[in-house]
């Protein structure tokens, strides 16, 4: 075993170790090392002495030990106060030299800067940032001011300025001619509110005399003593104030408070054994009987009144008169103002008119059902008062699927109502933004503003915001409809201008005349017509001049405001979101399967209550414990597209057979899940569910005018997806990028077609799957998801030339591509759908 | 990616917020936030483009502090914000003077805390309303841009560590096959997260002639 030899060098004498840091500043010899000029005395001239004659020591190379001595001080001391000498002095690139043994010198700038920095300190807790300047003070009238007063206040003024840019407190208190704690408490009262204003005392604190806080009583009472403040005194000792507020505030006074019953409450607050207000016999009030009636009544008119001025008008007004203060009181919230385009609110309105709806009847001819009061979606813009978009829902409340369809209309464009009556368009010059100026299309909003409406209050309609718009939306506080004034108007002149002008209006309110059945005529309103007429009311209400564009139209407006290039910001969508499927709210499923021998079933997920699969994307080999994301489209339920949850595309899902067979909503699923449930449905599984559906609702709704509308919905929607004079319309206003997306994908669908054959509840396709064309592959673009690629067969679909899927947001998704197939091409294909056949007369009827 | 947030419907709505809330997207934690009043959230939008900031607790709960036995304090400051150096700031927004009573309860909270208090006002927030505009403007580039599936962060962060000071419009023109949204969500994400520095205060706060440096 050996020893290494132990690697530690020997250190330094101290003298070398110093005498190199002096050499590294060019300094050899004591000679060179600047003096210190001014006379010391006493300790502090000897100090200076042993700390010179210590240098002079380690000049002259001597030990640790005898340098040390001279000093009297710690080695780690005197190398401490040697780097001090070595320390730049600020000026000329001098060091401080023999200074730095100089005590008093850093004592001193040690409390110099102490307090410049108790200075900073106390304007930092006293003072807001955007008051740290004298000229926004609240300015005060000296020229009434004695001489020596404005002498004074001047001072003052002057060391105010001196503090806001950074002056010591002795130099503040030289200026103002008041000592630092008096300055200190007159700053203070500068600071504090003035009474009766909501400013700041300001300049006035420093005039003496003008300002005084008022007086409070301290002493205690006494035989023979005045009453004066006695009253405060008590209020301030004891929490009496805390519960005649509490008591005033709450139910069970009663609602008109006289001087009497205000005493009476305050007599048993007082005498109370229990409870902290334990007012002794022989104090006030007690011993003064009537001093406290006067003051009692002030503080309930001059304080608690003003604090709680809604409350108290409610109690003695009126719960209607409360909600009315509440109304001028705002809801506490500024806003930015809205730039062009920025800004959205929506809204709802219950359109008070009869509806009828007119449909082929099941006995031949027509029926017509009366419908309930039906509600309107508008989307309006805050800054210059455009209407973006609009939606009529066929029943009583709209949900968070048309909110999110509406919203796709406003980015999109809002298309044209069916045209029924003769005669009606737009006038010149009218329309929607969206559809006129292409900058406007696709381009998100900065900010939504909506009110507390369930379907506002819906996830789907916060992520469509958030995550599709990338924007922020505020929900207002209940019942503060000023907030969004901008849509709320908009609704109002609509009802006034329009709605209750059409001969079967219901009125404002139960109580308009016109609601009354001997003032009004007997008939309804088509729904088609009344579509037709606020189409192009809103329309023209963009192209008429207005006074909030500044007496121009609004969509002359836009065109400046584009021209200048003073749109607000709005940014554009991504380019895969504006989808309709990514217009949803998407869910997380797991891939399902079953390998067993007898009841087979190919991997699939489930949603809304129905199986989703597509035999080329979810491979069975490869699912097992996968879950996807899925976005649905609320206009088609027929196909979903899946994302893995890593957000890599996988691909389309199509509804099993039933439901794939015809294009149907979310609002048509849910109600065939809801009557099914209910056990209303007359079907076997092989059975049509949209058939069903239609046979229930036919029977309900004469007596129900929910299932009216429900009806009224289904048949609207088949309508506007299936009618070829609807198709050849929407064909003729299609936008130019949809068509061409669609005419891309036209090989697509007939491979999805081919695939979907493939795919059957009982899973007999698994072999033969093997050799069909591929579907969608893996990563592909996802310009598959806007297309739809099972409909019916429409009777037209030979002589509909177009190729293209319509530019109508809200019936895009559901609309079939016309020429996805020939006629003889379908002869043999289960999927057909026959219109005629599928709402034939059932004989149970 | 963020998944979606289930917010809890009419259950949860009035939970948080008796009166109005405003919701958005924390692009840059990749979390949600909702705050109380349009004037709280244009303050932490401020604050959140600061640099040397690490996180941004909105609305911490009430303290309570019991001075002596006797006397409780409590308070409750709009803002908690950490600094990356581990400091804390309480951040207190005013909406009416007559909520100045907040202040000396959070001024003892901020003593308790050794942490610095900082009040302001409508007028201390909206001074300048042109920065508060694009700073919220950077915000929903970087929150759109968390669906993007090609972000150009990478390109522009190598471009300006290679160009060292440039503009905002030599940024983006040097990157011209990506829209200009993704190149200011890009630029907003460097100065988050030090790659570079945007100097807001020159000019127009945030068009083509703002200069970007990057950081030593």
């Amino acid at each position: 075993m050996t020893t290494e030899p132990s690697s530690a060098r020997p250190s330094k004498p101290f003298s070398t170790t110093i005498l190199e840091r002096f050499e590294e500043q060019g300094i050899t010899g004591f000679e060179q090392v600047p003096d210190h000029q001014e006379e010391l005395e006493g300790k502090d001239q000897e100090r200076f002495e042993r700390l010179k004659d210590s240098l002079l020591a380690v000049f002259a190379r001597k030990s640790e030990k005898a340098i040390c001595d001279a000093a009297n001080l710690s080695r780690r001391q005197l190398e401490r106060l040697f780097n001090n000498v070595l320390e730049d002095a600020g000026s000329d690139g001098q060091i401080r030299g023999l200074s730095a043994f100089v005590n008093r010198s850093a004592k001193k700038t040690q409390a110099v800067e102490g307090e410049a920095r108790a200075a900073r300190t106390f304007i930092a807790e006293i003072c807001p940032q955007h008051l740290r300047d004298v000229a926004v003070w609240t300015p005060y009238d000296c020229s009434g001011l004695s001489p020596a007063k404005k002498t004074r206040f001047d001072a003052l003024v002057a060391a105010t300025e001196t503090l806001f840019a950074g002056g010591t407190p002795e130099q503040v208190a030289n200026k103002a001619g008041v000592s630092w704690g008096q300055y200190k408490r007159l700053f203070k009262s500068a600071m504090k509110i003035e009474r009766g204003t909501r400013q700041i005392r300001g300049l006035k604190a420093f005039a003496s005399h003008e300002s005084q806080e008022k007086r409070v009583r301290t002493a205690p009472d006494r035989p023979g003593s005045s009453s004066m403040g006695l009253f405060g005194k008590l209020l301030r000792d004891y929490p009496i104030a805390q519960k005649m507020t509490e008591w005033l505030k709450s139910q069970k006074r009663p609602n008109k408070i006289k001087p009497k019953t205000l005493r009476s409450k305050f007599k048993e607050i007082i005498h109370s054994e229990t409870g902290s207000v334990k007012v002794p016999a022989d104090a006030y009030p007690h011993t003064k009987k009537y001093a406290v009636r006067r003051p009692l009544q002030v503080w309930y008119e001059q304080e608690f009144i003003p604090m709680n001025s809604r409350r108290y008008v409610q109690m003695e007004m009126g719960e209607s008169a409360g909600k009315v203060l509440g109304f001028a009181e705002g809801d506490g919230q500024t806003y930015l103002l809205p730039e062009a385009y920025d800004t959205w609110q929506i809204d709802e309105y219950t359109a008070d008119v009869f509806l009828r709806f007119v449909m082929p009847s099941i006995f031949g001819g027509w029926d017509e059902i009366d419908l309930p009061r039906l509600a309107v979606i508008v989307v309006r813009e805050c800054a210059l008062g455009a209407v973006l978009a609009w939606r009529l829902v066929l029943s009583k409340q709209a949900s968070a699927e048309d909110i999110s369809l509406v919203m796709r209309d406003a980015v999109m464009g809002q298309a044209k109502a069916r045209r029924v009556i003769e005669g009606l368009d737009y006038n010149e010059g009218a329309g929607y933004p969206a559809v006129i100026f292409d900058l406007l299309r696709w381009k998100a909003p900065r900010l939504v503003m909506l009110d507390n409406a369930l379907s506002h209050l819906a996830d789907t309609v916060h992520n469509i915001v958030l995550r599709v718009f990338s924007a922020k939306f505020d929900l207002g506080q209940s019942a503060t409809p000023k907030t969004r004034a901008a849509v709320e108007s908009e609704v109002m002149q609509m009802a006034l201008s329009f709605v209750q002008q059409l001969p079967f209006t219901s009125g404002r309110d139960p109580k308009d005349p016109v609601r009354s059945s001997s003032q009004r005529p007997t008939g309804k309103v088509d729904v088609p017509r009344f579509q037709h007429g606020l189409d192009c009311y809103l329309a023209n209400r963009n192209g008429v001049a207005r006074e909030a564009p500044g007496q121009i139209s609004v969509l002359e407006r836009t065109r400046r405001v584009i021209e200048s290039n003073q749109l607000g910001a709005v940014i554009p969508i991504l380019g895969h979101k504006r989808k309709p499927h990514f217009f949803s709210m998407p869910v997380e499923r797991p891939v399902k399967y079953n390998m067993d021998a007898r009841k087979p079933r190919s991997p699939h997920i489930n949603f809304d209550s129905v199986r989703y699969s597509n035999l080329k994307v979810l491979d069975k080999n490869n699912v097992k414990g996968l879950w996807l994301r899925i976005y649905p489209n609320y206009d088609n339920l027929q196909t979903v597209e899946a994302y893995r949850l890593d957000n890599t595309y996988l691909g389309t899902l199509v509804a099993e057979k039933k439901w794939a067979m015809s294009p149907h909503d979310s609002r048509t699923r849910k109600l065939y899940l809801h009557y099914k449930a209910l056990g209303e449905l007359e079907d076997n599984a092989a059975d049509p569910p949209l058939r069903a559906l239609y046979l229930c609702l036919s029977k309900k709704a004469h007596n129900d005018k929910a299932a009216a509308a429900a009806l009224a919905h289904v048949v609207y929607y088949l309508e506007r997806t299936l009618d070829p004079a609807r198709r050849r319309q929407l064909e003729a206003e299609v936008i130019t990028e949809r068509i061409d997306e669609a005419a891309a994908n036209a090989d697509s669908i007939d491979a999805l077609l081919a695939a979907a054959e493939t795919f059957d509840d009982d899973d007999e396709g698994d072999e033969s799957d093997q050799d069909a064309p591929p579907i969608v592959a893996e990563g592909a673009p996802p310009s598959l998801r806007n297309v739809v690629p099972f409909g019916p067969k429409p009777p037209y679909a030979a002589s509909a030339a177009p190729q293209a899927e319509p530019s109508h947001a809200s019936t895009t998704a559901g609309r079939v591509p016309p020429s996805v197939k020939t006629e003889d091409e379908d002869d043999d294909d289960d999927f057909d759908f026959d219109m005629q056949a599928t709402f034939r007369i059932p004989t149970s009827i | 990616m963020l998944p979606p947030k289930k917010w809890g419907g009419r259950a949860k709505r009035f939970t948080d917020y008796k009166l109005g809330v405003r919701r958005s997207v924390d692009p840059f934690a990749e979390s949600h936030e909702q705050i109380r009043s349009p004037l709280e959230d244009e303050h932490w939008t401020v604050q959140r483009f600061r640099p040397d900031v690490s996180a941004i607790f909105i609305y911490p709960p009430v303290m309570q502090i019991v001075m002596a036995g006797k006397r409780t304090i409590r308070a409750q400051p709009s803002l908690l914000v950490t600094r990356k150096d581990g400091n804390q700031e309480l951040h207190l927004v005013l909406r009416y003077p007559e909520h100045e009573s907040r202040i000396s309860g959070c001024q003892t909270l901020s003593r308790h805390l050794r942490a610095a208090l900082v009040v302001v006002t409508v007028q201390d927030v909206r001074r300048n309303k042109q920065l508060l505009r694009d700073l919220d403007y950077l915000q929903r580039c970087a929150t759109r841009q968390l669906d993007d599936l090609e972000r150009p962060d990478a390109a522009v962060l190598a471009h300006v560590a290679e160009r060292g000071v440039l503009t905002v419009g030599d940024a983006r023109r040097a990157h011209s096959k990506f829209d200009k949204e993704s190149i200011d969500a890009a630029l907003a994400v460097g100065h988050l997260e030090g790659a570079l520095t945007i100097h807001f205060n020159e000019g127009q706060f945030y068009d083509d002639r703002t200069v970007i440096c990057a950081t030593k």
